[in-house]
C-alpha cells in the first residue's frame, strides 16, 4: 500500500462554504452556514440530508469520506441531530445539522454513505428515541430496550432518593 | 450408496451455520464485550457484536454536575490513558472559554500526557503477547509501567485515575525530584524496548503468527471511521498531533510511524515505534521546560457563554472527542463523548468477516479497544 501523507495546512473557512455551494446550489439545496470559533456549521432540511451528505462524501473536491460522530442535542422545543465530517485530503472540517420536530423526530439513514454511522445512529435512536429510516439494524445497543424512557432526553430526570436514616433498633 | 445420498443432501441443505458465543467475561475481551460468531467450520460468516455491560451514563451524569464536578468521571472512560481524555476535555472548555493557559502548565500537561500514551501501549504490548500465546511480555510490560506510574505518581498523586489537569492547568507543579526520576527512567528505557523488541518483534513465530492477518485498506477505514494507530497501521500518516496541533505539540519534533500493509503485525509495530517518540517528545518537553504559572486565574463557578464546541486530540488508541453544548449555564447543556473503542468495535465485523476463529482474538487485541470508553 502506498503511503498518505498529512501535514499540517492552515484552513480556510469562507473556501469551504464556496465550494460546498458550488455543488449544492444547482440541485436547490438551501444550506444556511454559521461560522463560531473557526468552525463551520451548516443548517440544513430534514429532507434533504441524503442528498446532502452524497455530495459531500461523493465529490472529489469535497471528499469528506470520514464521519468524526453523530450526536443529538434536545432543546425542549425540538431535536437537533449533529453530523461531524473530516475531509482528509483538504482537512476539513464540517457539522451538519438537522432540526427534527420533537413528538415525531425521524430523520433518514446514512449508513448507505458512511458505515461508521450504524452505532451512532443506533444509539441515539435509544437515546433520543429518533426514528432512523432506513437503518438495516435497529437495535438497542447500550440498553437493554425494555426501560419505556429515553434516557439523554431533558424530560428524563435523574432522580436521586433520598432515603432517611434510621438508627439501627436496639436488640431485645 | 449412502456417501452419495449424504453428499447430495448436504449440498441442498440450506446452510446452517454454527454459532459460537464468546464473552463477556473472556480476559481476550480487554473489559466486558461479548459477541456471537457464525461460523462456518473454522471460518467466520458473521458477527454480532454485544455492548453496553458497562454503560455508566456518563453523558446525562455530565447534564447534572458542574464542569469541575463533572472532571474526575472523565478518567473513568478509557482508563489506560486517563490523562489524555482529561487533556481532551478541559481543552474543549478552555476553547469555549478563550481560556490561556501558561507555558509552564502545557508543558507539563504534554509530558504527562504522552507518558500516560506509552503505560497505555505497553499494556498492549503485554496483551498482544497474551493473545498469541506468550506470557512473558506482560510480565516485562507491566514492569515497565510500574516505572511509569511512578513518574506519573510523582507529578499527580494517584496511579490510574489521576484528575491532574484542571481547566486552565494543572493542579500541581512538577515536584523537585521528578527530573532525576525522569533522568533514571530515559536512560534504561530505549534499552528495554530494544531487549523487548528482540524478544518477540523479530520472533519468527510471532511474526508468522501475526503477519497477514486482519487486513484492512484504508478506504475502508476511512468510511468505518477508524483513527489513531489502525490507522496508522494501514499506511496513513495521519496524526491529529501534528494535522490540529494543540497544546503546544508544534514545538515537538517526532515522527509517526505508519505501516504497510495494514495487517496485525504493522499495527503492533506502529505502537512500538510510537512509545519511542513518544519518550522523544516528554525529553524535549521536560528539558525545555519554561518557567512560570502552572495554573491560569479561572472564577470560582465556570460559566462558559454560550456555543457549541467539538474538539478532539490524539487519545492512545485514537481520536478522542468532545462535543460540548453550553448555554451559558453552570452545567453543560449536552455532552457526548467520542471514543475511538467505540468506532473500532463497530468495524468489527467487518474486520472479522472471513476469517479464522483463532486469529478473530488477534485481531481484536490488535485495535486495543477498552470497554470503558466504548460503553460509556
Amino acid at each position: 500500500m502506498e503511503i498518505l501523507e498529512f501535514k499540517y495546512k492552515k484552513v480556510d473557512v469562507q473556501e469551504i462554504i464556496e465550494v460546498v455551494e458550488k455543488y449544492t446550489k444547482p440541485s436547490g439545496l438551501l444550506c444556511n452556514f454559521f461560522i463560531f470559533k473557526d468552525q463551520l456549521f451548516c443548517e440544513i432540511k430534514r429532507e434533504d440530508l441524503k442528498k446532502f451528505v452524497e455530495i459531500l462524501n461523493k465529490k472529489p473536491e469535497l471528499s469528506f469520506e470520514y464521519l468524526k460522530c453523530i450526536t443529538a442535542v434536545d432543546y425542549i422545543d425540538y431535536l437537533e441531530m449533529v453530523y461531524l465530517f473530516y475531509s482528509f485530503k483538504n482537512q476539513w472540517s464540517i457539522n451538519v445539522k438537522v432540526k427534527l420536530d420533537a413528538l415525531n423526530p425521524q430523520v433518514d439513514s446514512i449508513y448507505e454513505i458512511y458505515r461508521a454511522a450504524d452505532w451512532y445512529e443506533r444509539e441515539m435512536a435509544e437515546m433520543f428515541g429518533i426514528n432512523i429510516i432506513g437503518h438495516p439494524n435497529l437495535k438497542p445497543l447500550l440498553l437493554s430496550g425494555d426501560e419505556g424512557f429515553y434516557p439523554l432526553r431533558k424530560s428524563f430526570e435523574i432522580k436521586w432518593e433520598e432515603r432517611e436514616y434510621l438508627p439501627p433498633k436496639k436488640f431485645e | 450408496m449412502l456417501y452419495e445420498e449424504n453428499e447430495i443432501l448436504i449440498d441442498d441443505l440450506p446452510k446452517d451455520y454454527m454459532e459460537v458465543n464468546f464473552g463477556p467475561h473472556h480476559p481476550s475481551t480487554h473489559g466486558v464485550f461479548r459477541f456471537i460468531a457464525r461460523v462456518d467450520g473454522e471460518k467466520i460468516v458473521n458477527i454480532e457484536p454485544i455492548i453496553g455491560y458497562l454503560h455508566r451514563g456518563i453523558e446525562k451524569i455530565a447534564e447534572n454536575r458542574t464542569y469541575i464536578q463533572f472532571k474526575p468521571l472523565v478518567d473513568r472512560l478509557d482508563y489506560t490513558g486517563a490523562l489524555n481524555n482529561e487533556l481532551c476535555y478541559c481543552l474543549t472548555v478552555e476553547k469555549l472559554m478563550d481560556l490561556e493557559v501558561p507555558e509552564r502548565a502545557q508543558a507539563i500537561r504534554v509530558i504527562c500526557a504522552e507518558l500516560n500514551r506509552i503505560a497505555a501501549h505497553l499494556i498492549f504490548f503485554g496483551s498482544i503477547g497474551l493473545e498469541t500465546g506468550a506470557f512473558t511480555p506482560l510480565l516485562f510490560g507491566f514492569l515497565d509501567r510500574e516505572n511509569i506510574l511512578r513518574l506519573l505518581e510523582m507529578l499527580a498523586g494517584g496511579r490510574l485515575t489521576f484528575n491532574y489537569i484542571t481547566i486552565g492547568g494543572v493542579r500541581q507543579d512538577m515536584p523537585k525530584g521528578f527530573y532525576k526520576k525522569f533522568n533514571d527512567f530515559r536512560k534504561e528505557f530505549p534499552t528495554k524496548l530494544k531487549r523487548y523488541e528482540e524478544l518477540i518483534s523479530g520472533n519468527e513465530i510471532f511474526i508468522n503468527r501475526l503477519k497477514n492477518i486482519g487486513i484492512l485498506k484504508k478506504e475502508d477505514l476511512f468510511n468505518w471511521g477508524a483513527s489513531g494507530p489502525t490507522l496508522r497501521g494501514s499506511g496513513v500518516k495521519f496524526d491529529i498531533r501534528k494535522v490540529e496541533p494543540y497544546s503546544g505539540y508544534e514545538k515537538y519534533d517526532f515522527e509517526i510511524p505508519v505501516g504497510k500493509n495494514g495487517d496485525v503485525y504493522d499495527r503492533y509495530m506502529v505502537r512500538m515505534e510510537e512509545m519511542r517518540q513518544s519518550l522523544r517528545i516528554v525529553e524535549q518537553a521536560v528539558d525545555s521546560l519554561p518557567q512560570g504559572e502552572f495554573q491560569a486565574k479561572i472564577p470560582k463557578v465556570l460559566k462558559p457563554p454560550e456555543g457549541e464546541i467539538y474538539l478532539r486530540n490524539e487519545g492512545t488508541k485514537g481520536e478522542i472527542g468532545f462535543y460540548l453544548v453550553s448555554k451559558g449555564e453552570k452545567n453543560p447543556y449536552r455532552l457526548k463523548i467520542r471514543t475511538p473503542s467505540f468506532s473500532h468495535l463497530n468495524m468489527l465485523n467487518f474486520a472479522l468477516s472471513g476469517t479464522y476463529i483463532a486469529d478473530a482474538i488477534v485481531i481484536l487485541g490488535s485495535f486495543d479497544t477498552v470497554m470503558g470508553s466504548c460503553d460509556r
